[in-house]
């Protein structure tokens, strides 16, 4: 029984640090959270998407941000909020990683982001229904979970297939409904931004920027396992 | 008109309609047969850009007397014989479709001989029904194929043609494609009856550049880059055209794939994105190009004519055609100035693509965000505050190469890095489940509820005897059973709530909480005080998961008084007010919930259950319900 309240602090050194910071955060409210971090409260997300994860990322002592390496690099864990409803249901796919539609020459699922970032995840639940308040959304018990061997085979034959559309000109072609986890969806704060891509031709073309996006059905069979 | 079988004529000239669309595809045809048949020498004759004659002269190992009729027959084939050969082809036809398809729209003879025969063989199919006639004939070992007044049968198709040059130029290009893939072979073309092309057979590289020029121009040759690689399944072979010789036209693009001429777009997707940049989009690259790979690797039975191949590992290969082209033309960069790559200011990360600027300080923004969030320009701002979050960035350059030309080598590793699957690792230690019910058969079982008697009373019967119970008794009874096995049964794991519980605490029952931990912590509940004023509910016993905890646990530490948790074995006196508090909310009960109820009863105790019920049981005389 831990007594003291979390002191927002630096880089957890292990694995049972981490996990006890984050349990330590379980069952405060965003409105707590923010407080002490000496943040406001936003009035609603849609501006400020990454808010909640960014305050969980702070208090729990991550430093990668948005960069394509797990948050807590030296420890290979990537932390993950997950907006689930009171009855534990998942509410939102997640984003896993910015899907680069460029410089994929060599690719291997081995080595690629996505691996990277699933390999080991904390997942933080948080009960944000739309329903509820930003500031008084709850912090759930954080979960650590590394894929079973069929999701990770399930996730590699995902990723592969969309890694083929992307490196061989069919960027445009690629819809939500590619890919039985693992889908990939426009990311970006509006529909007018493009980045480069790789053309039908292997011309370059502009796109929109893409992210892998886990579905809820994934995160959902996550929750229930651990549920029991 | 009635369904039939076609005649064996009519279906060769439906399939001729797929293979057999102009003189020159004959002329590939027959080519690739001679090539099959391992013939070094092949002599083309054609007569009227091909509408007259086409005749292949060869020097192959010839067909046997015996399966010449076959030769002709459709579906007939010495290039495979069951379907897992279909999985590795390393001939070049395979269909058994070509003779019998040209035969069957035009007059076509076949004269051969083996090695093994004394003399030739001449067959020919006519009629409907291609029968075919063979007689003897003069010809040295090797196959003749003499194709003379192509598509006289079929009109439509003989409109299709063009002048006799135009078809001709046609041929030659096929001529000049294969010439190409096989050096070896001395291939001679003539039309009406002038030589107009003679490749001798070249075995060294000057020879082959040789052919290259005679096929390419000289411009090409002159300007062209060697390219010799081979990494485990794929191996490329080929000559590159510098970006100055670039063409208006696609007309030196030369593509082999496993010594087949080819014009797939995976190999053309990947030869373009390497010349990109180096190139306008109007130009198109110059190349001659020979990729190898495991036959098993790529599937040829995917397009009528074979242009087009599947390849099973496609994004590997289209990476790995990509990078060693893209290297061979860097190379040349490199060769040509040396100094071009010294001035970057950034690193490049070779697995993303993405460059990182060395500045540490800058917050980073994914590609498509446009400026910091209002998080990260906060707490960028924010003073002091307990600690600074250090969003520094680390420059993911050590590892990769200075130069932006990546090492064909160490990029190539990658390929063959296979990390074995993560094992699914020790899930959380804290997590443990009570067992749920195994079974339950009413019929069986000692106690069995029997039926529900409104209002709010429970029917059961335990050892023969029946007993009634009022809801709230029984449920009052169950809990108690419960919390007792919880109490004293240390194997009783708690269990973390994944929406842990917070209650807002004053100073009084901050009090009263520090009195009831030792009953708290006896009972499995863990709970902590992140602030002041928050007690946190995380993990509670099995039997609480359900509870709305928010209200149950408040309400009952403060009906709490010092003398109910004074140590004694089991504080009944705190534990009968935590019942009253947790059941006070409680709703009618439905048969499910009282069923469900006593499964998990009967997971703890029988013992407990006859305890209990005799306490709060009404027996009724059993002779009253029979």
């Amino acid at each position: 029984m831990s007594f003291y309240p979390p002191q927002p602090s630096s880089e957890p050194q292990s694995e049972a640090e981490l996990l006890e910071k984050a349990q330590a955060i379980a069952g405060l409210s965003l409105a707590q959270l923010a407080e002490m971090a000496g943040v406001s409260v936003p009035d609603n997300l849609q501006k400020e998407k990454g808010w909640g994860g960014q305050l969980i990322e702070y208090h729990l002592g991550a430093t990668a941000g948005s960069k394509p390496v797990p948050d807590f690099e030296h420890l290979g864990i990537e932390l993950k909020t997950l907006p689930i409803n009171q009855q534990g249901r998942v509410l939102e796919t997640t984003f896993v990683c910015v899907a680069p539609l460029t410089g994929n020459i060599g690719q291997q699922w081995q080595t690629s982001h996505v691996c990277n970032k699933l390999k080991r995840v904390l997942w933080v639940p948080i009960l944000a229904e739309r329903t509820i308040p930003i500031a008084d959304r709850i912090v759930g018990y954080p979960i650590l979970w590394s894929p079973s061997d069929s999701e990770y085979n399930a996730l590699k034959q995902d990723w592969e297939e969309l890694m083929e559309l992307i490196c061989l000109g069919k960027v445009s072609e690629i819809t939500a409904k590619h890919g039985q986890f693992l889908q990939l969806r426009p990311k970006a704060a509006n529909a007018a931004i493009r980045t480069q891509a790789i053309g039908q031709d292997g011309e370059p073309i502009m796109s929109p920027p893409k992210g892998f996006y886990l579905k809820k059905d994934f995160t959902q069979a996550i929750i229930n396992r651990w549920l029991g | 008109m009635p369904i039939q079988i076609l005649s064996p004529q009519l279906a060769n000239q439906i399939a001729a309609g797929e293979v057999v669309e102009r003189p020159s595809s004959v002329v590939k045809e027959l080519l690739e047969n001679s090539l099959d048949a391992g013939a070094t020498k092949i002599e083309i004759d054609i007569e009227k850009g091909g509408s007259q004659r086409i005749r292949i002269r060869d020097n192959g190992s010839g067909i046997d007397k015996a399966e010449l009729h076959l030769a002709l027959s459709r579906h007939a084939t010495s290039k495979v014989c069951e379907i897992a050969d279909l999985e590795a082809i390393a001939s070049l036809g395979f269909r058994g479709e070509a003779l019998a398809s040209i035969s069957s729209v035009s007059r076509l003879t076949l004269t051969s001989k083996t090695a093994e025969q004394t003399e030739a063989w001449q067959a020919q199919a006519e009629g409907r029904d291609m029968q075919v006639e063979v007689k003897p004939a003069a010809h040295p070992i090797g196959t003749t194929i003499d194709v003379v007044d192509l598509f006289f049968n079929t009109p439509a198709r003989r409109r299709f043609l063009r002048t006799d040059k135009t078809e001709f130029n046609h041929i030659e290009e096929v001529v000049k494609r294969i010439a190409l893939s096989r050096f070896d072979v001395q291939i001679k073309l003539s039309h009406n009856g002038k030589m107009v092309k003679h490749f001798r057979s070249a075995s060294d590289d000057a020879g082959q550049l040789k052919r290259i020029a005679t096929v390419c121009g000289n411009q090409f040759t002159e300007h062209v880059l060697l390219l010799d690689c081979e990494y485990d399944l794929v191996k490329i072979r080929g000559w590159l055209g510098e970006p100055q010789v670039a063409r208006q036209q696609r007309d030196i693009q030369y593509c082999y794939v496993n010594g087949r001429m080819m014009r797939d777009k995976l190999v053309n997707h990947a030869i373009r994105q390497a010349y990109e940049s180096r190139i306008s989009t109007e130009q198109h690259a110059a190349y001659v190009l020979f990729i190898e790979v495991d036959p098993k690797q790529v599937d040829v039975n995917v397009h009528p004519a074979k242009h087009e191949v599947r390849f099973h590992q496609a994004r590997l290969i289209h990476d790995y055609i990509y990078q060693a082209i893209h290297s061979a033309l860097n190379q040349q960069l490199v060769e040509l100035s040396e100094n071009l790559h010294n001035q970057n200011d950034f690193s490049f990360d070779q697995e993303t693509g993405e460059c990182f600027s060395k500045d540490d300080h800058q917050v980073h923004l994914y590609s498509g965000q446009q400026a910091p969030s209002l998080f990260e320009r906060e707490i960028a701002e924010a003073p002091a505050n307990g600690y600074q979050p250090s969003f520094r960035s680390q420059s993911h350059s050590s590892a990769s190469n200075s130069s932006v030309t990546p090492s064909v080598h160490s990029q190539i590793e990658h390929y063959s890095e296979l990390v074995s699957p993560v094992k699914n690792t020790e899930p959380l230690a804290e997590l443990a489940k009570v067992k749920s019910a195994t079974t339950f058969s009413e019929q069986d079982a000692d106690n069995a509820v029997l039926s529900l008697l409104p209002p709010s009373q429970i029917l059961f019967k335990h050892q023969q005897k029946l007993f009634m119970l009022s809801q709230s008794a029984f449920l009052q009874m169950m809990l108690q059973a419960k919390l007792k096995f919880t109490w004293s049964e240390p194997a009783a794991k708690a269990q973390p709530l994944l929406l842990p519980v917070a209650i807002k605490v004053d100073q009084a029952l901050l009090n009263q909480f520090q009195l009831a931990q030792g009953l708290l912590s006896g009972l499995n509940f863990t709970v902590s005080i992140p602030t002041p004023n928050t007690l946190v509910i995380q993990k509670v016993p099995a039997i609480f998961r359900e509870t709305n905890l928010a209200k149950v646990i408040p309400n009952w530490l403060q009906s709490l008084d010092k003398a109910d948790v004074d140590g004694q074995e089991y504080p009944e006196a705190a534990m009968n007010k935590l019942i009253s508090v947790s059941l006070s909310s409680q709703e009618e009960l439905t048969w499910q919930d009282v069923i469900s109820e006593v499964k998990d009863y009967n997971q703890i105790s029988e013992q407990d259950f006859c305890y209990h019920a005799a306490q709060f049981a009404t027996e009724l005389p059993y002779q009253r319900f029979i």
